[in-house]
């Protein structure tokens, strides 16, 4: 009987963690609907077809009964929960693009799945604030003046007294 | 003749008025003597009088004296304390003068010599930006120049409003002190160097915040989306080298 690994395709094509909130949604719909049928969905086609595919797939090749499909479905939420997400807050909204490119840079030194997750913090200037796994990095060019504000604004604060 | 009866009546008669003279002698004498008698009695009293007078027109003159001295006393010791309170209040007026004007110097200082230093220091903040660009080999020193510039601006305008709140609130203080009496007016001369003090360390504490406040507006509205990109790719390779993202 083919496992769960049937998933790592799919799992691998997610990068989002808005994909995985997306999915997630669909899952539980599939998974009210007694996964009977599967609801059209602003997913891209040719992730609904992966995900269209698996569950036939689930059906044809591991003939699986409804409820070991619904199980099967459970299991996939959980995969996809689970799946490592890189948290960066940057300055300013980065166009989606740009996301792309943040995940074929990760992908040089992470290994095994993960997600990103990208939100705005416009008080950081510049940089970016960086959360995976339980570390956390700022990177951020307010961070770098709050460092260097002996440097920077010693004198001035000699100056009034100080 | 017949001598006798007439003479004879005519010496009783003389003898009678003789004795009536004296008798009246007599009487006029003691008159004399009971008035004479009376008058030493009030020229005694006169004198008794005019003593009496002199006492009081001594003892008048004495209490006059007094009170004259006493005034004038009283008159020297409310100059003396009218010429302290003036001095003072002088004083007072002239230390809040001193302090607006020494603040006033002192952050027209800052602003004017202020404009090398902060430039110093702009120039420092410009390097931690410059490096951070730097590494990407994409270095835009126009724009570096350009937001260095649009930072000192925004500060000096923080500054001189700064300058101008405490300006007037010196002065505020400066027309109360004239309007004291000498007990409050110590108590203000304390209140003013805690005042002084205060505010100068708002300068200090604000002066940071202010700086990074026109470093947020102005660098926040400067960068453009290339640049904001290239920081988040040098803040990811950061955090690599920094073990973080494993």
């Amino acid at each position: 009987m083919k496992t769960i690994d049937s998933f790592s395709t799919l799992v691998e094509r997610i990068h989002l963690a808005e994909e995985v909130d997306i999915l997630d949604e669909e899952i539980t719909v599939w998974i009210n609907n007694g996964a009977q049928k599967i609801r059209s969905t602003i997913l891209d086609s040719s992730l609904l077809d992966q995900i269209g595919r698996t569950e036939d797939r689930l059906k044809r090749q591991i003939k699986l009964s409804q409820p070991e499909v619904l199980k099967r479905l459970h299991q996939l939420r959980l995969v996809l929960r689970a799946i490592p997400m890189v948290e960066i807050r940057a300055a300013c909204d980065l166009p989606e693009e740009f996301k792309k490119t943040l995940v074929v840079n990760l992908k040089k030194t992470i290994k095994g799945n993960f997600v990103i997750k990208v939100s705005k913090n416009k008080d950081l200037i510049a940089g970016a604030q960086i959360s995976f796994r339980g570390k956390y990095g700022d990177y951020s060019l307010i961070k770098k003046l709050s460092d260097n504000k002996e440097a920077i604004f010693g004198e001035i604060l000699k100056d009034v007294g100080i | 003749m017949n001598l006798p009866f007439d003479l004879v009546t005519n010496t009783t008669t003389l003898i009678s008025i003789i004795i009536l003279l004296v008798t009246l002698n007599l009487v006029l004498v003691f008159i004399y003597y009971l008035e004479y008698r009376r008058n030493q009695k009030l020229l005694g009293i006169d004198k008794k009088l005019g003593e009496s007078q002199r006492l009081y027109k001594r003892s008048q003159e004495s209490a006059n004296q007094l009170l004259n001295s006493t005034i004038e006393e009283s008159q020297l010791i409310i100059d003396r304390a009218y010429r302290e309170a003036n001095t003072i209040v002088t004083q007072m007026r002239k230390t809040a003068a001193r302090i607006d004007t020494k603040t006033e110097t002192e952050i027209t200082q800052l602003v004017a010599e202020g404009k090398l230093n902060l430039q110093n220091h702009l120039n420092e903040f410009s390097l931690v930006f410059k490096s951070s660009l730097t590494e990407l080999g994409k270095t835009n020193v126009d724009q570096v120049k350009t937001i260095q510039n649009q930072i000192y601006q925004e500060t000096l305008i923080s500054l001189r409003q700064m300058i101008a709140n405490l300006s007037s609130e010196a002065l505020a203080l400066q027309a109360e002190v004239g309007t004291q009496t000498q007990a409050e007016i110590k108590k203000l001369q304390s209140e003013l160097e805690s005042y002084k003090s205060a505010q100068i360390a708002k300068i200090n504490e604000h002066l940071y915040d202010i700086v990074i406040a026109a470093a947020k507006k102005v660098l926040g509205e400067g960068l453009t989306l290339s640049v904001e990109k290239e920081t988040v790719l040098k803040a990811i390779d950061d955090a690599k080298k920094d073990g973080l993202l494993y």
